[in-house]
């Protein structure tokens, strides 16, 4: 259940200055949840989402939860 | 209740109707999928489904008197088809075993079924299925009666006694020679008397529905009450007193519910247009062959309806027809609970009742989608990402950035309010300006203009209470200037003021400058030929597809109807706003539509023609003809995009205000805003995206300003999200060495990130 | 088993907590809430898999569970069986749990008269598994038919489509695995073994 992209992902937290870490994030729509890892900020929690999970995962996500 | 109105509009869609074929046939015989079978060479599936209603098949493709085929609707086109031939082909050539026929659990009933003929065996056949016990009695000395008489040289004695063996095998009692006499049967529950044609007795009075007689439990038919002998008949009379029977036996009403059986008329449509004649093919002198029979199969028409779903891409793209669809839409509004599963199909149509127009019945399956929106709605139930893009679109156009209402320089009020409509400004914004300037020189002085949208969006999208507001809103503007009648340039605004606003006086835009003699009077004519696509929105104003006809000729073009036009004309894919539900069936509808005619294309709505040109039609819009001079490189003008089309509105305002009030207008956030350049490849990307310039600017304005981004210290670009709305942006972008900044990339999702921020 | 390879079971496996099936232990729980089992009943779970069902009766409901599953596995301490014929003496169960399986059976109805026969009079039948939403009917005349008497009937439609939904986000091939056809639901069922 790794997202690999997101582990190589180059990102820092521009505000703490510290490189990204794995992390369970929860994620939600349409009042269901769901736990994904992604890399996020471990002091002040701004995550990153990689172009690949939006564009494909989660909007394949969205339209099962919304019957499209 | 809408739901209940929903119920009857299911009522209307005729396309499950039996074909004249079935209904006309006493037991209605589904020779649409037998020829089907046949013409597919599966004969084997043909006589399988012959056996469903015919208990002997052999006898009755041998000898039916065929009351179907007067009926068959290929007798317009070449002659009916050879049914009952086909039938018996398909019982002579099919290799099937003799069929396991299912009897239920014996019951402990006994009936007693008097004479031999098709009638009784058929009422025996049913019976004994059902469990019951059943004795035929026949005076002669075998089974059959008349059809070995009407038989001759088809029917072969072992033939007959072939196809009656079933009966044997499934339990059927049979006393020969016996001569029983029908009111003195007292070991049996139920009586059939069914003499043949040979003769018997005449018994009571009998009902024509039931067959029941004055007598408990005796009931007759058959040939005797038939002036000729009709072997389908017989067959049908066995049925009606079969069912009579286990009524009778289980103490239910035998009279409801019986219209559905014997010879029916067909209220099945079938559109005969353009069926090219056929004949049938030579039979040989022992019926068809196999390759005659497959022949003559393939000559049915496979009679159906669905002439809604030969014109709508939308219909067609579901797989099913409308009375399915309003069942499914039904069920999806009526659950309360749990999941939908029927929302893409509520949303994808583009309500632009064609539908209504070519439906035998008129049903319009706009309007069924229309209202189940507005169910959704009311039930809260509505996915936000079905619409919202455009209604953010609309809200835009309706925002101080692009709308505007003035009257005529000078005055107070006016007397005509020119409405261009949200997108022709979008698109085209200099021929807003060239309209309005042409307008107060050749018509009158005294016209304003209102720049906005008239919320049709919201109408489509379902949205009852943000159409009352834009409305609410418009109606302000329009009284402060003295309540002008208004000059229409986009039947969708149209639509939505006659039907919303009916005190309000609106003229089309088209047929002011055809009368005010705008457009040249008759130009000399040209080369160029083209083909009018009517916006569906303007289907029902014939008076408007004239005018433009005048127009277009006048500037001396030639035109080519399409198939589809005027009363008749298709949705463009942007109607109810199909194009932003389903862009996959909305890409199919315009490609369909672009390709009717290799003719360049003319029209008078703004999104129809710029959607036929993003996807490379060449195509203009009427106001091209007026104000273009190169006629031929403005119909291959690309679409603009959607930040271009919010630019261009806001620009329009801009400069209108400038010239005709000299009012410049002041924008004190655009001094800190961020400045930011977009290449053109990814500009491309974004638009696709539904990502707009102004999306951009709020999520790098954001990042900025908190310093929440994310930054690549190899590349040193940053990457930053926001969410607007209940949508979540990402923006890509690097420092410029002049201070701005340029986009790399943007993608958006739904989904919303619950952030655990840690302290 | 709503997914048939190996990596995608496991995958399935850790995105549900391990019971591989829409709703977790959640939608066991709500049935087992709705039985009246005796302290110590006996309870079946009839195709268990890796048998994590039977552990959680075991530990959460106080049940004497143990299971049984058509695929040997030989750290699996249950008993390898068909579900048309368990090794399992007549009237002898308090409950018999099958989920997700029902709807893989080229005969259910046999299954169905076989969960009657080792139940007792009164004993609990838990179902859970996919269905056409379009003909639920049927289902609810089969276990009619089989002699049941049905004491619950949930749709659960959502829990597939939230596992539908967890599976697109790890980027697993949720269409092959749940058969999304559009009607295709989730219920949740109780029955209770009918008097002869
Ligand atoms: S053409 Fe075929 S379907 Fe139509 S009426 Fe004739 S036999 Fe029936
Ligand atoms: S046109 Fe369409 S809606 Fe009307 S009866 Fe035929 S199939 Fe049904
Ligand atoms: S898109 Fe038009 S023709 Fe098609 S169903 Fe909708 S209203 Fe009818
Ligand atoms: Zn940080």
């Amino acid at each position: 259940m790794t997202l690999d992209s997101a582990n190589k992902a180059p990102w820092h937290c521009a505000a703490c200055g510290i490189p990204l870490e794995k992390a369970k994030v929860q994620i939600a729509y349409l009042g269901s949840a769901f736990p994904v890892d992604l890399l996020r900020c471990s002091r002040c929690g701004i995550v990153f989402i990689p172009e690949e999970l939006a564009l494909t995962r989660m909007a394949e996500a969205e339209k099962i939860l919304e019957d499209k | 209740m809408e739901q209940e109105k929903l119920r009857r509009l299911e009522e209307k869609c005729i396309q499950d109707c039996a074909p004249p074929c079935t209904a006309a046939c006493p037991v209605h015989v589904d020779v649409r999928s037998l020829t089907g079978h046949i013409a597919r060479g599966d004969f084997s599936a043909a006589l399988k489904l012959l056996r469903k209603t015919l208990p002997f098949p052999t006898i009755i493709g041998s000898i039916c008197d065929q009351p179907c085929r007067s009926h068959c609707n290929r007798s317009l086109a070449g002659g009916s088809i050879e049914i009952a031939a086909l039938e018996r082909a398909c019982a002579f050539t099919a290799d099937t075993p003799a069929p396991k026929i299912l009897v239920l659990p014996a019951r402990d009933k006994r009936v007693a079924i008097v004479g031999g003929g098709l009638g009784g065996l058929t009422a025996a056949f049913d019976l004994r299925k059902k469990g019951y016990a059943v004795t035929v009695f026949e005076a002669a000395g075998s089974l059959g009666g008349s059809i070995r008489k009407v038989g001759g040289e088809r029917l072969t004695p072992e033939c007959i006694e072939g196809e009656l063996a079933v009966l044997e095998a499934i339990g059927v009692e049979v006393e020969l020679h016996t001569k029983a006499d029908v009111f003195n049967l007292p070991d049996f529950d139920a009586v059939f008397a069914a003499p043949g044609a040979a003769g018997g007795s005449q018994y009571l009075p009998v009902d024509p529905i039931t067959y029941a007689t004055a007598r408990e439990g005796l009931f007759a038919g058959g040939s005797l009450l038939r002036d000729a002998y009709s072997p389908i008949l017989s067959v049908a009379d066995g049925r009606r007193a079969a069912i009579s029977i286990d009524r009778y036996l289980q103490n239910v009403s035998l009279t409801a519910s019986r219209a559905g059986e014997g010879s029916l008329q067909s209220c099945l449509y079938t559109n005969m247009g353009s069926v090219k004649p056929a004949i049938a093919p030579p039979r040989s002198p022992n019926g068809f062959t196999i390759q005659e029979a497959v022949q003559e199969a393939d000559r049915c028409l496979q009679c159906e309806c669905l002439e809604c779903v030969k014109v709508c891409r939308y219909l067609e793209a579901f797989g099913s027809y409308p009375k399915k669809y309003i069942r499914e839409t039904y069920n999806n509004l009526s659950i309360v609970m749990g999941v939908r599963q029927s929302n893409a199909l509520i949303n994808s149509c583009s309500l632009c009742g064609l539908c209504a127009e070519v439906c035998p019945k008129g049903l319009d399956m706009g309007s069924v989608m229309s209202d189940a929106r507005r169910i959704m709605i009311g039930q809260k139930r509505m996915p936000p990402s079905a619409h919202d893009f455009a209604l953010r679109d609309m809200l835009f156009a309706n925002s101080d950035a692009s709308a505007l209402c003035i009257p005529a320089p000078g005055k107070d009020s006016c007397e005509y309010l020119f409405f261009p409509g949200c997108q022709l400004s979008a698109s085209a914004p200099e021929h807003v300006e060239k309209t309005y300037a042409l307008l107060r020189d050749t018509f009158s002085a005294d016209v304003g203009l209102m720049l906005g949208c008239c919320g049709a969006p919201a109408d489509w999208a379902g949205r009852d209470d943000l159409l009352k507001q834009v409305l609410d809103d418009f109606s302000v503007q329009h009284r402060r200037m003295g309540s002008p009648r208004l000059i229409l340039a986009c039947p969708s605004c149209s639509r939505v003021f006659r039907r919303y606003l009916p005190e309000v006086e609106t003229v089309s835009l088209w047929e002011v400058l055809e009368k005010s003699g705008a457009a040249p009077v008759a130009a000399p004519a040209r080369e160029h030929v083209l083909s009018i696509h009517d916006p569906c929105s303007a289907r029902n104003d014939g008076r408007l597809h004239e005018s433009v006809r005048i127009i277009v000729t006048n500037f001396g073009y030639t035109i080519k109807e399409l198939p589809l036009s005027r009363q008749k004309t298709t949705c463009c894919s942007y109607g109810g706003l199909m194009w932003f539900a389903n862009a996959k069936v909305a890409r199919e509808v315009i490609d369909r539509r672009i390709r009717e005619s290799g003719d360049d294309y003319l029209t008078y709505c703004s999104m129809c023609r710029d959607l036929f040109a993003s996807q490379g039609k060449r195509c203009l819009h009427l106001l091209d003809l007026l104000f273009e001079n190169d006629v031929s490189s403005s119909s291959s003008r690309a679409c603009p995009g959607w930040s271009q089309r919010r630019e261009n509105r806001v620009q329009l305002k801009r400069r209108i205000l400038t010239k005709l009030t000299g009012e410049v207008m002041t924008d004190d956030a655009c001094e800190h805003q961020q400045e930011f350049f977009i290449a053109a490849d990814v500009q491309a990307v974004l638009e696709q995206r539904f990502i707009l310039a102004e999306d951009i600017r709020q999520v790098i304005a954001q990042a900025e300003q908190t310093g929440r981004k994310l930054v690549n210290p190899e590349t040193g670009s940053t990457l930053a999200y926001h969410k607007l709305g209940c949508v979540t942006y990402w923006v890509e972008y690097s420092s410029t060495p002049g201070g701005a900044f340029s986009i790399n990339n943007a993608y958006s999702h739904r989904m919303e990130i619950i952030e655990g921020v840690k302290s | 088993m709503l997914y048939s390879t190996a990596a995608g079971q496991r995958h399935l496996c850790a995105m549900t907590g391990g019971i591989m099936r829409p709703g977790g232990f959640s939608l066991t729980d709500r049935a087992i809430a709705s039985c009246s089992f005796p302290a110590k009943g006996r309870v079946l779970d009839a195709g268990c898999g890796t048998g994590i069902v039977v552990e959680h009766l075991r530990s959460h409901h106080g049940l004497l569970a143990c299971g049984i599953d058509i695929a040997t596995c030989a750290s699996r301490p249950f008993a390898q069986a068909s579900v048309y014929s368990l090794p399992v003496k007549t009237g002898a169960l308090n409950g018999v749990l099958c989920e997700c399986v029902l709807s893989l059976l080229p005969d259910a109805g046999r299954a169905l008269r076989e969960f009657g026969r080792v139940l007792a009079v009164d004993g609990y039948l838990i179902l859970s598994d996919l269905y056409d939403r379009e003909q639920q009917g049927c289902m609810r005349e089969l276990l009619q038919c089989c002699g049941f008497s049905i004491i619950l009937w949930e749709d659960h439609t959502k829990a597939l489509r939230e596992l539908g939904a967890l599976m697109a986000l790890q980027g697993l091939d949720h269409t092959t695995c749940l058969e999304t056809k559009k009607s295709t639901g989730y219920y949740l069922a109780v029955a209770r073994k009918d008097t002869c």
